[in-house]
C-alpha cells in the first residue's frame, strides 16, 4: 500500500492543506489497523527522518491522516501514532454540501449592526507655520512712586 | 410780504434760502412787485436743492364767538423731480409770506470750516482721494482717509459719515432713514479710510470724528512692570531692605505686587525702554526692561487645513483635537478646522499666571470660536505682606512642558479595526463553500458524506467551530 508523508503548515481546521516535502513509501498495513486512530510501525533507514514530516496519506483508503507522535521503539523502528483528519478526507463532501454559513464581508453586501470592537484612529495630523520659541520670561510688578 | 407785496425782508429771505422768484419763468422778482395772479416759479442755486415751499396767506373765517377773524393758511408750491425750481399759479388772496425747506444736495456735501475745525481738534487729518481736504471740498464717490497727528488713535466707530436714505416705515410708507457710515480703521488705528458711494440713493449729510490718547497705560500709572532675569531678582532682593534712622528695617518688598515666569519668548514690540526699578519712592538702582501693557498676545501662529475628500466624508464622524504649547488637547468642532484656517493666540497678563488660549477660524471671519484658560505661568514664591502671611507659591506645579512647541490638530475617525478581521464574519449567507476562502463558520449543513457516525458528529462539530478554507 502506497503511503505518502508531508510536511503540513496549516492549521487542524484548514480545509486544502498545503503539503510539503512529499515522500512515497510502499508499507503493508497490519491486521489491526484502526482505520480513525492508526498506529504504523515504521522501519527507519538513513535517509529518512520521522521527526520531519507531520502529515500523511493512504492513497487506497482515501483518507488523510496527522501524525500526532512519533516514538521510538528501538533504534531501527519507530512508531507513528496518527488521528485521521477528517475536513481534508472529506473536504468534496463538505464544500459541496448545502450549508448556511457566517462568512466575512465582501463587496456587494449590506450590513447592518454593530462590529466586535472600535477605536479612534488618527488620520491626519496637521501642523502649524510657526514653532514657539520656548524661554523663561520673568515679569516683577511694582507698584511705584516714581519723581516726575 | 404785505397783501402780495415783495418787500426788501422777503428778497433777503430768498437769498438766504439760496433761491430767486421769478415771475412767468423770465422775471426777476424784486421787491415792490405783487404776487397776486402770478405765475411764480422759484429756481435755487447750485449745490442745493428744493425740497418745499409754501406760501402764506390770510383768510377770515369766524371763530366760536360769531367774530370775524383773519387766519393764516399755506398752500403748497409744485416741486420738479429734479428739485431745482418750485411753481405755484397765485389768486387773488392776501399773501403775507413764504416758508422754505431748501438744503444741499447729498452729492454735493461740502467741507465746512466746522468740519475742518473739528478734525483739528481730534488731532486728524482728512484726505479726499489722498489730497487734503480743504474748506469747500464735496465728498461722493470718493476715496476718504483720516490720518491721526500725533499720539493719539481712533477707536471703532468714533468715526462715520451720517447719511440718509430712502426706506420704509412700520406702515409700509417711504421716508428717508438715517444710518452712518462708519471708518474702516488700519491695525494700529492711526489711519482709517472709507470709501463714498452714489450707488444707491444714500444722502450724505455730516461727517463725525474722533480720536483718544495714545497713552501707555502701565507705565503712566502707579504699576510698573518690568522684564527681569534671576540676577536681577537677586540684586532686587539686596535692595529692598533700608535701615530707618531708628534702627528699624523697612521692607520695600511689599511695594512688589508679584512675580510671575512665563516659558515663552515674549515678541519684542511688548517691550518699551530701560529705566531704574522703583519700589514705591525708592530707586533701587537696578535697570530693566519696561512692558509697554500688562497684557500681552502671543501669536502662535496658523494651521490651515484641507479636507482630503472635499465632501461630507471629510466631516463625518471625525474629532478634532487641537495640541498646543502647555495645554491639554482641546476639541474643537470639526465645522471651524476643516477646510479653513485656524488662528491661534495666547494671551497673557502680567498680573497672573493664567492664559487665555483664543481659537480663531477663517469660516467666521476669524472670530474667536473657543476660547480655553490653562495655567501656564508660575507665580514666583518671593513675596510676603502683611496680608498675605503665606508666600505666593500657587500654581507652581500647574504649569508642565507637554512636549508641543508647534500647535497642530490631530484629526481621528472611529475606527471598526475589525471590519476587515479574518476572523470578523458578520454576515450570514446560504449556499455550497466550493466558491468562498478564509475563516468561515458553518451554522447548519445538510452533509452527504459515507463516513462513520461519530465522524459525522465531529465534521458538524468542526465546522460550527470555524474552518479556514484555502
Amino acid at each position: 500500500m502506497i503511503l505518502k508523508m508531508y510536511k503540513v503548515d496549516d492549521a487542524v481546521n484548514v480545509i486544502n492543506k498545503v503539503k510539503n516535502n512529499e515522500l512515497v513509501l510502499n508499507i503493508n498495513l497490519r491486521q489491526n489497523f484502526d482505520i480513525i486512530k492508526p498506529v504504523l510501525l515504521l522501519s527507519k533507514n538513513d535517509t529518512i527522518n520521522f521527526n520531519d514530516y507531520n502529515y500523511l496519506h493512504l492513497p487506497e483508503l482515501k483518507r488523510f491522516y496527522f501524525i500526532d507522535e512519533v516514538t521510538g521503539v528501538n533504534n531501527k523502528l519507530f512508531s507513528l501514532m496518527c488521528s485521521c483528519d477528517l475536513l481534508e478526507t472529506y473536504k468534496d463532501e463538505i464544500l459541496n454540501s448545502n450549508t448556511r454559513y457566517f462568512r466575512k464581508i465582501r463587496q456587494g453586501d449590506y450590513f447592518e449592526g454593530d462590529l466586535d470592537m472600535s477605536t479612534r484612529k488618527t488620520v491626519k495630523k496637521v501642523f502649524g507655520n510657526k514653532e514657539v520659541e520656548l524661554e523663561t520670561t520673568i515679569l516683577i510688578t511694582t507698584i511705584e512712586d516714581r519723581p516726575e | 410780504m404785505n397783501n402780495g407785496i415783495l418787500e426788501n425782508s422777503d428778497i433777503t429771505q430768498f437769498s438766504n434760502n439760496n433761491v430767486v422768484l421769478k415771475f412767468d419763468g423770465f422775471f426777476v422778482a424784486v421787491a415792490g412787485d405783487n404776487v397776486k395772479n402770478q405765475s411764480m416759479s422759484f429756481e435755487v442755486s447750485t449745490g442745493f436743492k428744493i425740497n418745499s415751499i409754501q406760501i402764506q396767506y390770510l383768510e377770515t373765517e369766524f371763530d366760536d364767538f360769531g367774530n370775524m377773524v383773519d387766519v393764516t393758511k399755506t398752500a403748497d408750491f409744485i416741486v420738479s423731480n429734479d428739485n431745482l425750481t418750485a411753481t405755484y399759479s397765485s389768486g387773488n388772496r392776501r399773501f403775507n409770506g413764504f416758508v422754505f425747506d431748501v438744503s444741499i444736495l447729498a452729492s454735493e456735501v461740502k467741507i465746512t470750516q466746522g468740519d475742518l475745525d473739528n478734525l483739528t481738534a481730534k488731532n486728524l487729518i482728512l484726505s479726499i482721494d489722498s489730497v487734503e481736504a480743504v474748506l469747500g471740498d464735496t465728498y461722493s464717490n470718493n476715496n476718504l482717509s483720516l490720518a491721526v497727528v500725533g499720539d493719539f488713535v481712533m477707536f471703532d466707530n468714533s468715526s462715520f459719515l451720517n447719511y440718509q436714505i430712502e426706506g420704509f416705515d412700520d406702515f409700509g410708507n417711504v421716508v428717508m432713514l438715517q444710518e452712518v457710515q462708519n471708518f474702516t480703521y488700519a491695525a494700529d488705528y492711526k489711519t482709517a479710510s472709507l470709501i463714498t458711494s452714489t450707488s444707491d440713493t444714500r444722502e450724505y449729510l455730516s461727517i463725525v470724528v474722533d480720536t483718544v490718547a495714545d497713552d501707555v497705560p502701565v507705565i503712566v500709572g502707579g504699576n510698573s512692570i518690568y522684564r527681569i532675569n534671576k540676577t536681577i531678582l537677586k540684586n532686587i532682593n539686596n535692595n529692598r531692605f533700608f535701615d530707618t534712622v531708628t534702627g528699624d528695617q523697612l521692607d520695600y518688598g511689599v511695594y512688589i505686587l508679584n512675580i510671575t515666569s512665563f516659558p515663552f519668548k515674549l515678541p519684542v514690540d511688548v517691550y518699551g525702554e530701560g529705566r531704574n526699578i522703583y519700589l514705591a519712592d525708592k530707586n533701587t538702582g537696578i535697570d530693566a526692561v519696561t512692558l509697554l501693557d500688562d497684557e500681552y498676545v502671543l501669536d502662535m501662529g496658523t494651521i490651515t487645513v484641507e479636507g482630503d475628500n472635499q465632501n461630507l466624508l471629510d466631516y463625518v464622524g471625525v474629532d478634532c483635537l487641537i495640541h498646543l504649547p502647555y495645554s491639554e488637547p482641546v476639541s474643537i468642532p470639526i465645522f471651524y478646522a476643516m477646510d479653513a484656517v485656524v488662528q491661534i493666540d495666547y494671551v497673557f497678563s502680567a498680573y497672573n499666571t493664567d492664559v487665555t488660549i483664543n481659537l480663531r477660524s477663517s469660516k467666521i471671519g476669524f472670530n474667536v470660536f473657543k476660547s480655553v484658560t490653562v495655567t501656564i505661568g508660575v507665580e514666583v514664591p518671593y513675596i510676603t505682606t502683611a496680608t498675605m502671611l503665606e508666600v505666593k507659591n500657587t500654581d507652581v506645579l500647574l504649569g508642565f512642558d507637554n512636549g508641543v512647541t508647534t500647535p497642530f490638530i490631530e484629526f481621528l475617525i472611529q475606527d471598526k479595526i475589525l471590519d476587515d478581521g479574518f476572523f470578523t464574519i458578520p454576515i450570514i449567507d446560504e449556499g455550497i463553500l466550493l466558491n468562498e476562502v478564509g475563516y468561515i463558520r458553518v451554522d447548519n449543513i445538510q452533509l452527504e458524506v459515507e463516513c462513520f457516525k461519530n465522524e459525522k458528529d465531529e465534521l458538524v462539530n468542526l465546522l460550527s467551530s470555524g474552518v479556514i478554507i484555502k
